[in-house]
């Protein structure tokens, strides 16, 4: 009995310590829709974005949710996720980064009330999908991310999906990007233990800036920081979001 | 059971198997304290409690299974041999094992799976345990009448195993303790052995492990890719320059342009003029709570950007500033702060010795040499505790942000202890000030707000105990987004302190929670919340109505003192509900996880526990006891489980304050406790013909001493406040010894009993006792949250009233 019972020990131990096979951080791109992608994208805006679902903020602005039913997130990710590309939920794009939930992506962009002159500013380009998001909606995004692998990846599928509005370039986002300054609108898509000064004096006079504050793996509280006319500022805090635990690269 | 006793101890040399034991107890205590400290850093703490002790429970677990092993083997003491070779073996193979499994906390609620690695984890960490208590198990039981002895030899080898593991982590990290104890227990094996053949054969094994471990390699601590230290090394510059190991935290400093760690919001910074601010070395520790030292050259202006921080305020109020005292010096932020405008001499103190040693030694020039300045005095020291005994008055005492912005937001430290903020600690810091001079207090905040309004109500009790008779005079702060800073002052603020504090609020975005003539108009202007909270709580606070506003709200508000110094504990079960439906299920992120994980980890030692006390119970109704026997005995046991484990937990929190370095407190209070009950121990072997009146003194004397401790310590904690360290450890080994010998008594008088009625008790009750005290050790720390320390030794003496009568009843009965 005690040897069974051992055994059986065993068995669980080396099968949940196999290590799982790792995916190449870089992938290949393609921007085609497949009626399964159109039906779970439809779904997807319908019935979590739109919908007061627990207890949530539904979307309201009807161009946001377009945009939503319109950028084909499984590009953004890797193939082996594309089945779950429609699930509210951030995905692994490799470098220990996510791709963010479609419904953060969504609410923060109806924060910025993006118009069509706008030029915006994303501190963080990652996956590129919250870019093709706002590539949508405004004049020009510009947009930066620290990790060159994620910027080529995210320029790729840019490319195939045929925004060429996006602007983006590998550097440190405190910075900004002074060069296209000033923005009027400004988006990190990263927690920080502070708002960048540098990103306040880029940010246009009556422009918006949405930041999520608090600890990197439990994203707190979405800040609203905006700019008057007369240079100064105006923060607000917007609302806690719920945390989701993202999917390793391993898993 | 097993049978033939007699003849198996006649194989066993009496001196190898109480060395055998007193190793086994030791490396099962140090491999507890290394458990503890790896899932601390490669999870969260407050899991890592959850996870050992569970694990722990091995220990019960094995007295079980030994009850149920009845007359399944005959030989004793060749069991006790492969037991103690395999318990040697299982330390290294078990870390190694766990550190395999996928487990991630973070995703538990997310991935099924998860549970399924923590129930492998629980189970592969459970082996060492359950080996080792074993071994303990099968010494009582191969000298039963001996029964005193075996306990005192696991006693002192718990005790020395605590002194060991806390020497140990000063010099190497914990990731090697598992290897090292895994050598040492194994030595008195070759004790046990007679034969020069199966000594050779052992030494065989044993060279094999070792080439095996060195082949495959010491395993290093896998840190979950959640923690900040993960974060920070996906930075492309990242690059780790030094790490410190502590007994306290394993300290890994990392380099990168790209992380700018700052003591709250500059929004207001002027960037193009003074440019980026200077770099930084952060300092991770367990892998969280980043702390950075700033690159100092000498050069005031980079560092400006301190000034845009709230804590900058008392600088600029028309106060004395020369004389400056920061308790919890961390990365040197406010010391920068201080030198920037013009303090002349500082005393910066540090409590962390690694942290001293990283800021005096290896990134002394990095940093400036600051502790080199003649206007720095660098003090490794408690704060608290460095107050208490200097005469020194300060214009002004500092409060840094001492805890991390993580561990704060997600409630990680709700049981941490902290007598920094306590009723009793306030009024010395007031003691501790010139006439002129003031505290400044800067903390997170936190959403929905809680920490900085507990602070207020603890300072605005204080000044109501002092008889000032319009605390609200006596206050000011304000509040970035992310950060409030109050200043108190013994005097009145001036006209002129509050235009001061108008305008650098005004330069810099911060909003006003406080002055002495505060109208509503001026708050909630620059960060915008729905509610101006903090400003309501505080004029709440200064109104005849501060008891209401305590009682009614939906936090625990109430100002924390040195009995129940749980500054961090905010969770009220009545205001759960209505939190939940105001939040919705974002409630969850203000679950205080270390609250709720206590109450997670009571319930699955219970739960378990009461399992492994009642199998045994249900397997040996076939011996035909006396009805009431069983019961008396799981009082028994399980009273003196809970009684001793409620003492071990109060007296190190008691220590704590008293000797300042956590660390210290527990070395000190483990040690002594479990060497002097190994005395214990050894004098109810002597008495063991006359249980009940040895116990009897034993539990009379455990009585008076707690209530001699109640009331002198607070006052000879005062008296030697000032002694130096060795003193202080020397009279709390001296203090604690007749206690402690005297709790070690009860318990091997009652082994003894049951072994001369049925030896097949004793793993039954050694399983009691293990359940109970994992179970204890959880409950303690909850009692002592809800009704303070006073109040769990009461309830500790209590237990020992009620084992004296149960002893009554079993010698009765047997």
């Amino acid at each position: 009995m005690y040897q069974r019972l051992f055994f059986l020990i065993l068995t669980v131990v080396i099968i949940c310590s196999l290590p799982l096979t790792a995916r190449a951080d870089t992938y290949p791109v393609s921007c085609e829709d497949q009626e399964f992608f159109q039906i779970e994208r439809h779904n997807l805006v319908e019935q979590q974005l739109t919908t007061a679902t627990s207890g949530q903020i539904p979307l309201t602005d009807t161009k946001i949710i377009d945009s939503l039913k319109t950028v084909y997130r499984h590009a953004f990710v890797h193939p082996e996720l594309h089945r779950y590309a429609y699930q509210n939920r951030p995905l692994p794009i490799g470098f220990g980064q996510t791709i963010s939930q479609p419904y953060i992506v969504g609410l923060m962009t109806e924060l910025l009330k993006p118009r069509a002159e706008h030029r915006a500013l994303e501190i963080g380009t990652g996956s590129g999908y919250q870019a093709a998001i706002l590539a949508e909606l405004v004049e020009t995004v510009y947009s930066i991310e620290i990790i060159p692998e994620l910027a080529k990846q995210a320029q790729t599928a840019l490319d195939a999906c045929g925004y060429d509005n996006v602007k983006i370039k590998t550097a440190d986002g405190y910075y900004g990007w002074e060069e296209y300054a000033p923005y009027d609108l400004i988006i990190l898509t990263a927690a920080a233990s502070h708002i960048a000064p540098p990103l306040i004096e880029q940010l246009s006079k009556d422009g918006r800036m949405i930041i999520p504050v608090g600890p990197p793996y439990e994203v707190q509280t979405l800040m609203l920081v905006e700019k008057t006319a007369d240079g100064s500022i105006r923060q607000r805090s917007i609302m806690p979001v719920r945390f989701v635990p993202f999917l390793r690269d391993d898993d | 059971m097993m049978t033939d006793n007699q003849q198996s101890h006649r194989d066993l040399p009496l001196t190898g198997l109480l060395i055998a034991i007193f190793v086994v107890s030791a490396a099962a205590l140090s491999y507890q304290v290394a458990l503890t400290r790896i899932f601390s850093i490669s999870q969260w703490h407050h899991f890592a409690h959850m996870i050992i002790s569970l694990a722990m429970l091995g220990f019960a677990a094995a007295g079980t299974f030994l009850a149920f092993c009845k007359s399944s083997k005959n030989n004793l003491t060749d069991w006790l041999k492969i037991v103690l070779l395999l318990t040697a073996l299982s330390f290294p193979l078990s870390y190694w094992l766990s550190s395999m499994i996928p487990f991630e906390t973070f995703r538990l609620t997310t991935q099924p799976v998860q549970l399924l690695y923590l129930l492998t984890v629980y189970l592969v960490l459970a082996l060492p345990f359950f080996l080792a208590s074993s071994t303990i198990t099968i010494g009582f039981l191969t000298v039963p009448h001996k029964i005193g002895l075996v306990y005192f030899s696991n006693m002192l080898g718990s005790g020395a195993g605590a002194l060991f593991t806390v020497g140990f982590l000063f010099f190497l990290p914990v990731y090697h303790l598992p290897y090292t104890i895994a050598l040492f227990s194994s030595l008195p094996v070759f004790l046990l052995f007679k034969s020069r053949r199966a000594k050779q054969l052992l030494a065989v094994i044993l060279f094999t492990a070792i080439v095996i471990t060195l082949f495959v390699g010491i395993k290093q601590i896998p840190i979950s890719q959640y923690k900040p230290l993960s974060y920070a090394l996906q930075n492309p510059d990242a690059e780790i320059v030094a790490r410190e190991t502590s007994p306290l935290s394993e300290i890994t400093a990392v380099r990168s342009s790209m992380i700018r760690e700052t003591p709250g919001q500059i929004s207001n910074y002027p960037y193009s003029k003074y440019g980026s601010i200077p770099e930084q070395i952060v300092l991770y520790f367990d892998g969280g709570s980043p702390s950075p030292i700033i690159n100092f050259t000498g050069d005031t202006q980079p560092i400006s950007y301190l000034d845009h921080t709230t804590s900058a305020l008392p600088f600029h109020l028309d106060l004395p500033h020369d004389r400056v005292a920061v308790i919890g010096a961390g990365g040197g932020g406010d010391i920068l702060l201080s030198l920037y405008h013009g303090a002349e001499d500082i005393t910066a103190i540090e409590v962390d010795p690694s942290v001293h040693k990283l800021l005096a030694e290896d990134f002394a020039k990095f940093s400036g040499n600051l502790y080199h300045n003649p206007k720095i005095s660098y003090l490794l020291e408690d704060g608290r505790g460095y107050l208490q005994k200097t005469p020194q008055t300060y214009e002004l005492i500092k409060f840094p942000l001492l805890d991390a912005f993580t561990a704060t937001a997600a409630g990680t430290n709700a049981l941490a202890e902290s007598y920094l903020y306590t009723r009793e600690a306030i009024h010395l810091y007031l003691d501790r000030l010139t006439e002129r001079g003031c505290l400044s207090f800067t903390r997170w905040l936190r959403t929905p707000p809680r920490d900085f309004i507990k602070l207020l109500a603890t300072v605005i009790e204080v000044l109501d105990e002092r008889g000032v008779e319009n605390p609200g005079e006596h206050l000011l702060a304000i509040r970035s987004w992310n950060t409030g800073t109050l200043v108190v002052s013994p005097t009145a603020f001036s006209q002129r302190s509050i235009h001061q504090l108008q305008s650098f609020a005004d330069d810099r975005w911060f909003d006003l929670i406080h002055h002495p003539t505060i109208e509503s108009a001026e708050v909630n202007r620059f960060i915008v919340l729905k509610n101006p909270d903090y400003y309501n709580a505080t004029q709440a606070l200064l109104s005849p109505q501060r008891a209401s506003f305590l009682a009614e709200h939906q936090f625990n508000l109430n100002p924390p003192e040195d009995n129940r110094p749980y500054f961090h504990h905010f969770f009220r079960w009545h205001s759960f509900i209505p939190l939940w439906k105001q939040l919705g299920s974002g409630s969850m992120r203000y679950l205080e996880w270390g609250y709720v994980i206590l109450l997670a980890t009571i319930l699955q030692a219970g739960l378990t526990g009461i399992l492994f006390i009642l199998i045994p119970l249900w397997l040996l109704r076939s011996l035909n006891l006396l009805r009431p026997l069983p019961w008396i005995i799981i009082a028994y046991f399980a009273g003196l489980g809970l009684a001793y484990i409620f003492l071990e937990m109060v007296l190190i929190q008691r220590f704590m304050l008293f000797l300042n370095y956590p660390i210290y407190a527990i070395a000190v209070v483990l040690t002594a406790l479990l060497c002097f009950s190994g005395g214990g121990s050894y004098l109810a072997h002597l008495n063991r013909e006359f249980p009940f009146k040895t116990a009897r003194t034993a539990i009379i004397v455990i009585l008076l001493t707690l209530l001699l401790y109640q009331f002198s310590f607070p006052l000879f904690f005062d008296l030697a406040a000032g002694w130096s360290d060795f003193f202080k450890i020397l009279s709390s080994l001296l203090l604690l010894a007749p206690l402690a010998f005297a709790m070690g008594i009860p318990f091997p008088l009652g082994l003894q009993l049951l072994a001369s009625k049925n030896q097949s008790l004793i793993p039954w009750a050694w399983a009691i006792n293990g359940s109970f005290s994992v179970i204890g050790a959880g409950l303690a720390t909850l009692l002592s949250v809800h009704l303070g320390f006073s109040a769990v030794i009461f309830i500790s003496g209590g237990c020992y009233l009620i084992v004296l009568l149960l002893l009554r009843l079993l010698i009765s009965y047997i």
